[in-house]
């Protein structure tokens, strides 16, 4: 009889969160929208180049996009050489990309998520030079 | 380039790891008095206070290709070279060469026809894989630039090599 009773309870509670969700507006927190794109900096010569992953993967089109790999290969018996290569393509179809064979860059990536952003600084040699990884509530995640 | 201020002390510092070993290990060999005609050899130190030289794992050959391996991986630092007085060059092998040219081949089609597809990254990968650190770091430079200029559209969802 106790478990009926418990059983029933559950029932009525889990009811009464459906019912008090669906009466509430819909709300959300703050969004960014921002996708995937580059621009050149006069101030310095270098050119930014920024990528949302959910938001680029989930816009209309179909040529925005952002991705960055990081390869290692065996340089000699006691190194390696850390290659990371990233680019980008925004709304136009336009492309930029930039490499880096920095350790620390390759470490940074690691906080990447799958729907996080990403900010790079590209030197005019085509130099990855600078990175800023975030993760945060406003980022859109994938649709699919 | 003075985020790679630390090569020169590094190299220095392997260089003299390295000659330090090779001496010590000259040390551990029997010497001449140098006695015309009658050549006496002796070995350093006593039996017991030095240890006889063993026999060592690793040749002269060994060390020396891990020392040239080690100069040539130097200069992988960040940013492809720019000609400085710290770089630490080895000269590449010629199938290291031949591969760059091979590299550089690919890179060419690819601009010819304005487009780098998963085609090209399937005819770099043996190229690349074969190319020393340097050769590695100039055909990115130049793929880089070319896509920055407009004069390359990446035509792959993949990294280019």
């Amino acid at each position: 009889m106790e478990a009926g009773k418990a059983g029933r309870a559950g029932v009525a509670l889990a009811a009464m969160v459906l019912a008090v969700a669906a009466s509430m507006p819909l709300a959300a927190g703050a969004r960014d929208t921002d996708t995937a794109g580059f621009a050149f900096q006069p101030r310095d010569g270098s050119t930014f180049m920024w990528g949302s992953l959910g938001a680029a993967r989930n816009s209309a089109n179909t040529f925005e996009r952002f991705q960055c790999s990081v390869s290692r290969y065996q340089a000699s018996t006691l190194s390696t050489l850390t290659i990371v290569s990233c680019s980008v393509r925004n709304a136009r179809g336009e492309s930029f990309s930039c490499f880096t064979t920095s350790e620390s860059f390759a470490e940074a990536l690691t906080a990447l998520r799958n729907d996080g952003n990403i900010e790079i600084s590209v030197t005019p040699d085509g130099i990855c030079q600078n990175t800023e990884v975030v993760v945060a509530s406003s980022l859109a995640r994938k649709d699919s | 380039m003075a985020s790679r201020n630390w090569l020169m002390p590094a190299a220095t510092g392997f260089a003299g790891l390295v000659a330090g070993f090779l001496i010590g290990d000259r040390a551990g060999e029997p010497q001449s008095t140098g006695v015309a005609g009658s050549p006496v050899v002796v070995y350093p130190g006593t039996a017991s206070t030095a240890a006889q030289p063993s026999a060592s794992p690793v040749t002269l050959d060994e060390l020396r290709r891990v020392v040239r391996e080690e100069l040539a991986a130097l200069p992988a630092s960040g940013a492809p070279r720019s000609g400085g007085s710290d770089a630490v060059e080895i000269a590449p092998s010629p199938e290291q060469n031949l591969a760059a040219d091979q590299a550089r081949a690919v890179l060419g089609s690819a601009l010819s026809r304005r487009s780098w597809t998963d085609a090209d990254r399937e005819a770099l990968a043996p190229q690349f894989a074969a190319m020393s650190s340097a050769q590695r770091t100039d055909w990115l430079q130049q793929y880089a630039l070319a896509v920055n200029q407009g004069r390359l559209v990446p035509d792959s969802e993949l990294p280019p090599f």
